[in-house]
């Protein structure tokens, strides 16, 4: 399974980003395979619609659980119908290595 | 200037039915136009028409102010009694709300989380796998007033009114 974390920076060392449209990296994780990879997010800028485009971005990956500090009100029922779990971590100072190695429960 | 957005409006649960339909037309022209309910519309008249709740208490679980409550039922029954009256479908969809069922939060690790798939419960926090978590699910006085026959409900909910007058400082300006 896939799952995409919002990060501030482009290593597993960088904190969690606490929103979701507008982060600067997203990092996809398999929990499968233990797999990382790290996405610029090219909607960090946008003035408008930031939520939905990350949203596609992330859809095309397959990614099933997304992992952010926060998520929009445009974004929850387009995740929604998508059936993508949010799972919502309100602590920035927590690191993409702690949050994997958490997964890994 | 824009106006100030709207205040998102809490819904329980979405409802069970997209909309409704009429029948049996007693006159030629069937009306083939439809009447578009809000979901923050339906909440409200399900919190006062069928839960019998005070307008100030379902304000209060809807999250918006009772004014604010009050000018949603009163679009609502606009609404209904058009569709009523004219013979027109009701199509429940949009308005500005979220839902609060089926979402978690785990006591172990401080997140939140919410279950893509209804109809499966969530066994594990899906971050810290712990068992340990809750459901912000119907608040407990809603799932009593449910339990409970309307006419106690209703009794017991009756004259729950404030005193506006004291709040206001009616009082202080007397003296």
């Amino acid at each position: 399974m896939k799952i995409a974390i919002t990060s501030v920076g482009n290593s597993i060392d960088s904190k969690i980003d606490q929103r979701f449209g507008r982060c600067e990296y997203f990092v996809i994780y398999d929990t499968d395979t233990g797999d990382i990879e790290i996405l610029p997010n090219p909607n960090k800028d946008a003035t408008g619609g930031a939520g939905p485009a990350s949203v596609q971005l992330i859809a095309s990956r397959n990614v099933q659980k997304i992992i952010s500090g926060e998520f929009g009100a445009k974004v929850k029922p387009l995740l929604d119908s998508l059936k993508i779990q949010m799972v919502i971590l309100k602590d920035p100072e927590k690191s993409i290595r702690d949050i994997i190695s958490m997964l890994k429960h | 200037m824009s106006p100030r957005p709207l205040k998102l409006r809490r819904v329980s649960k979405p409802p069970v039915i997209a909309g409704m339909k009429p029948y049996g037309f007693t006159v030629k022209e069937k009306s083939t136009e439809s009447v578009f309910l809000n979901l923050e519309e339906y909440e409200s008249i399900r919190l006062c028409d069928h839960l019998m709740l005070h307008q100030c208490h379902a304000a209060d679980i809807m999250g918006v102010s009772r004014p604010t409550f009050t000018r949603i039922y009163a679009a609502a029954r606009i609404k209904i009694a058009e569709a009523l009256v004219t013979g027109k479908q009701i199509i429940i969809e949009g308005g500005k709300v979220y839902f609060d069922n089926n979402w978690y939060s785990c006591n172990e690790c401080g997140c939140y989380f919410n279950n893509p798939e209804p109809e499966i419960k969530p066994e594990k926090c899906p971050l810290c796998g712990s068992s340990n978590f809750t459901n912000y699910d119907l608040l407990p006085e809603e799932i009593d007033i449910e339990k409970a026959s309307i006419k106690t409900v209703f009794q017991q909910n009756f004259c729950g009114r404030r005193r506006a007058g004291r709040r206001r400082g009616f009082e202080n300006h007397q003296k």
